[in-house]
């Protein structure tokens, strides 16, 4: 699981992760390149952040959404691990 | 993943913010940290800009063309230059205090919460408890105390004796008459603590869950519990006045607790108020709540029982907390703290805003000082009784999702006339157009953006210079927004990419090949 900011700059993810005592991997993307790659901010009206994107284990994007579902993360992570 | 004792706060004071804890044995929990917190309001780090220099030999002119308004705005788009001299600045910083650099308060620290008593500042955070003398060059650290864990609320009851909080583990009352060695006089382990309060022998402390606790500090080595109730929503701190004390909650607002039995609290009233309350502070005949987007609402205490309401008023940022003293109001929005005049209260006048560099958490005011917890440093600032302009974009970017015209306004939130002297997009494909360059306190002018696209992405930012002395220069990003363009759909391939984490290790996707890999775009605020 990684996390990726890119509105952020570095100094300010550091202090956010060290407040929050994030244990996973923050990611800097530091111009937006991923951002842009993925059009992240395309991907639903009016819904910047935050967004969970689920890459299967074929390299395809399995799951995408902007609200926090948990049940429905889980049951994704579920099923690729188990090689549906 | 490990993730015992994790505490999903979402920072401090974040507007309408779930609090709840999830235990451990849920996985994976830290799944659920960064999705909630990722979802609350919070504060950015780019209030303001932060460039004064760019403008010292510009030609453009400053405040001359005050007369002819309109008439020239054309005249300042296509560049960004801050005028050649400034308004002075009322509000200025007198002196900060970075606790991380002093041996004795040598581990990071993020500052939220100080308190002022008897010529001792008192600021406390992550990295535990730190008191400091005040001076004429600003706060100096002379001691402190980090053996209690990061240590939420702070405060000073007097002769030394300091309560502090600590959100998991409980309370703290400590000795603080040698600052270089705090004595710890006892330790009270309850859960979810909020913040507290005394009036004589009595502590009044509060937690997350809604309960109060009434605590009798005859003895500060050995509190007795004398009373409890259950029945408050998500109370943050209280604040005594006379046998009158005003809760911030939360969920019901300003609750009203008569004190004329200090070992029986009874609830007077619970005044619902504009927005969720995150803080109170109280003057003569006057309470003042923060009340995060909304700004602040004052209510009138003819009847200190029955707060009547003078009306709510917003100005830009996230108001976290207030502090009174006199006829002087003073807010922490997380971008900065800002000074009014309330001598009519009902109708507050703003006089000066300071941006800080990293979120303003917490106010305490006294004459024309004040007192911030910065996060990463405490700053004192001097209010001077000069009046100057505050240029407010009212937002920090800009998302634009297609062909067509976008508006900001820019509005004056400080005491003289804004005066527009720069604004510049240095992108081609969109024109710009401001409609004043001259702005009355309260006022704000309007830029104008036609945005042509060619199908790439834009990545650019709108540059505003005006006579704001506090930020000369401002830069607001402008990018492509959502809807209108395509993402990549569920089905298709993850666009593979390489990315450093924040100590510097490289991170591929296509190295995770075989493994689902769960992305999570978040921000800070």
């Amino acid at each position: 699981m990684w996390g990726i900011g890119s509105d952020d700059d570095h100094d300010t993810l550091v202090a956010f992760r060290d407040q929050m005592g994030l244990t996973f991997p923050v990611l800097y993307d530091a111009d937006g390149a991923v951002h842009a790659a993925y059009q992240q901010q395309a991907a639903f009206d009016n819904t910047v952040y935050p967004q969970d994107w689920i890459v299967g284990t074929d390299g395809r994007v399995a799951f995408v959404a902007s609200e926090y579902l948990p049940d429905d993360l889980r049951a994704v992570i579920d099923a690729e691990l188990a090689g549906d | 993943m490990g993730t015992e004792g994790l505490d999903l706060r979402c920072g401090r004071r974040r507007l309408a913010c779930p609090t709840p804890r999830i235990p451990a044995a849920v996985a994976p929990a830290a799944l659920a940290l960064v999705a909630l917190l990722a979802a609350c309001r919070g504060g950015g780090t780019d209030g303001g800009g932060d460039s004064g220099g760019e403008g010292a030999d510009s030609g453009a002119d400053s405040g001359a063309d005050s007369g002819a308004d309109s008439g020239d705005s054309g005249s300042i788009v296509g560049a960004c230059e801050a005028p050649s001299s400034l308004p002075a600045d009322p509000l200025t910083v007198v002196g900060a205090s970075d606790p991380r650099e002093d041996p004795q308060g040598g581990r990071r620290t993020h500052l939220i919460d100080v308190e002022r008593r008897d010529g001792r500042v008192y600021g406390s955070g992550t990295g535990g408890l730190f008191l400091f003398d005040e001076t004429d060059a600003g706060p100096d650290l002379v001691g402190a105390w980090s053996d209690g864990g990061e240590l939420a609320e702070v405060e000073p009851l007097g002769g030394d004796l300091v309560l502090a909080t600590n959100r998991d583990h409980g309370f703290f009352l400590l000795d603080t008459s040698t600052p270089t060695a705090v004595e710890v006089l006892a330790r009270v382990q309850l859960p979810d603590v909020a913040g507290g309060a005394a009036v004589g022998d009595r502590l009044y402390l509060l937690t997350h869950t809604g309960a109060l606790y009434t605590i009798d500090l005859a003895d500060p080595a050995s509190p007795r519990l004398l009373a409890s109730r259950d029945d408050l929503g998500n109370p943050w701190d209280l604040v005594i006045a006379g046998d009158v004390a005003y809760v911030a909650d939360n969920t019901l607002g300003v609750v009203v607790l008569d004190l004329s039995d200090p070992d029986a609290p009874a609830v007077a009233a619970v005044i619902p108020a504009v927005g969720p309350v995150q803080n109170l502070a109280v003057g003569d005949g006057l309470l003042a709540a923060a009340v995060g987007a909304a700004g602040v609402e004052l209510f009138d205490l003819a009847d200190p029982l029955a707060p009547a309401t003078l009306g709510a008023t917003s100005l830009g940022g996230s108001v976290v907390d207030v502090s009174l003293d006199g006829d002087r109001l003073w807010t922490a929005d997380l971008d900065g703290v800002r000074a009014l005049d309330v001598s009519d209260p009902a109708a507050p006048v703003a006089l000066a805003f300071e941006p800080t560099e990293q979120w303003a958490m917490e106010v305490v005011a006294a004459g024309s000082r004040a007192w911030v917890a910065a996060w990463g440093e405490l700053v004192e600032l001097d209010l001077a009784a000069t009046l100057a302009p505050q240029a407010d974009p009212g937002r920090s970017a800009l998302y634009v999702d297609g062909a067509g015209t976008y508006t900001l306004p820019i509005t004056n939130r400080g005491g003289a006339d804004l005066h527009l002297t720069g604004v510049d997009l240095p992108d081609a494909r969109f024109t710009v157009a401001v409609d004043r360059v001259t702005v009355p306190p309260g006022e704000s002018a309007t830029v104008t953006l036609v945005y042509a696209p060619d199908g790439a992405p834009v990545t650019t930012a709108l540059c505003l210079a005006s006579d704001d002395p506090s930020a000369p220069v401002q830069e607001i990003p402008v990018a492509t927004g959502s809807a209108g363009t395509e993402s990549i759909a569920v089905g298709e391939v993850a666009v593979d990419f390489t990315l450093d984490d924040l100590e510097g290790q490289p991170h591929r996707l296509s190295d995770q090949l075989g493994h689902p890999v769960l992305l999570v775009y978040f921000a800070s605020w």
